[in-house]
């Protein structure tokens, strides 16, 4: 995409990417200017994604655009999210948390015009206990724990892979090895290589294994906790008889 | 006035709010003002929603949503069926409650 600003020469003036010195000898006064590259390409592309986001808040959430500051509009909205997010971990489903999000954000709403979003959001407390104290005790399965559990360990296990890399390649440069392959014994399928490269370089390699998922899954279902559906069911039963 | 005892509040709360939606539909936030006007100046938000939340999970209040001009749409709460005779048990219970505890409160300021 470029954007070029016209020129008011003759037809037979400057062509663009004529030297100026050409320009000077056939006389002629005006010269073009174009404005492009990747800046505006990307000046341009953000206009337009600032004018549809504008379009669809106002069509959806037309209050957004009406007063108020934007700081507390962040506020509320974080404030929202957050509460989602704790709804999600005891086990609340979609639908559900979205009324519950939607009431909270009208509620915050309305008394942030009255004593602001800061006071407002205050009010309402701790939003892990609000989110606690809204639903009912959750007693099947913790998918939204067993999920992020799920991730913190996966994070970890990477986190140890680059820590072992890392500890690889500085063994090998002490010992001088050109190449270097490590396997772990403990962890199957977990493995580093190093090699020196041409120019003085080095480059390291980490083989993950089966061993990332497998922790990620025992980290879900530790705390997922599914032998509480049926838990569940065998209390429903109970309580249907 | 003195602040209210949280714990006998939370005893109370779900009748006070039956009420009130009984004798208006409200939502959330008008109801926190409504009752901090009625005396319960301490009373926090972050009270008031879990109540309401509860009761309609319990099918004691119906809610309806209403669009407004100056922000979301509200969330409006009328008492079901339901909930008028959750209303009414709480209120005798209450009452129940208040003349035992004034009998106590009596009998104690006599022998002192």
């Amino acid at each position: 995409m470029s954007t070029s600003v016209a020129s008011t020469a003759p037809t037979d003036a400057l062509t663009a990417g004529a030297p100026a010195a050409e320009a000077v000898a056939r006389g002629v006064t005006t010269a073009g200017v174009e404005v492009g590259g990747p800046v505006a390409d990307l000046v341009f592309a953000a206009f337009v994604l600032t004018v549809i986001a504008v379009v669809v808040l106002w069509l959806a959430r037309p209050w957004e655009l009406r007063g108020g500051r934007l700081v507390d509009k962040i506020r509320i909205g974080e404030a929202a999210s957050s509460y989602d997010f704790w709804l999600s971990l005891r086990g609340v489903g979609g639908r559900r948390r979205r009324e519950l999000r939607a009431e909270l954000r009208a509620n915050l709403w309305e008394a942030a015009q009255h004593v602001g979003a800061k006071e407002a959001i205050a009010g309402v407390g701790q939003l892990r206990r609000l989110a606690h104290d809204s639903v009912p005790e959750h007693r099947g399965p913790r998918w939204g724990y067993g999920v992020a559990a799920g991730f913190v360990a996966v994070e970890v296990f990477l986190m140890a892979q680059v820590f072992l890399a890392t500890v690889v390649a500085d063994a090998a440069q002490a010992a001088g090895a050109r190449r270097l392959d490590v396997a772990l014994t403990l962890v199957p399928g977990m493995s580093v290589q190093y090699e020196e490269v041409s120019g003085g370089g080095f480059s390291v390699g980490t083989e993950f294994g089966p061993a990332s998922l497998v922790v990620a899954a025992l980290a879900f279902v530790a705390f997922a906790q599914p032998w509480r559906l049926l838990t569940r069911r065998g209390a429903g039963a109970v309580t249907s008889v | 006035m003195p602040a209210h005892d949280p714990q006998m509040l939370k005893g109370v709360l779900s009748l006070l709010l039956l009420q009130l939606c009984a004798t208006q539909e409200d939502y959330g936030y008008s109801l926190v003002v409504r009752l901090q006007q009625l005396g319960f100046a301490d009373l926090a938000e972050g009270t008031v929603y879990p109540a309401l939340s509860r009761l309609e999970s319990q099918g004691f209040l119906d809610a309806r949503l209403v669009r407004s001009a100056s922000g979301p749409a509200r969330k409006y709460y009328t008492p079901t069926a339901a909930g008028i005779a959750e209303r009414s048990r709480a209120l005798e219970a209450w009452d129940s409650l208040v003349v035992a505890v004034a009998s106590v409160l009596t009998t104690q300021e006599v022998s002192t």
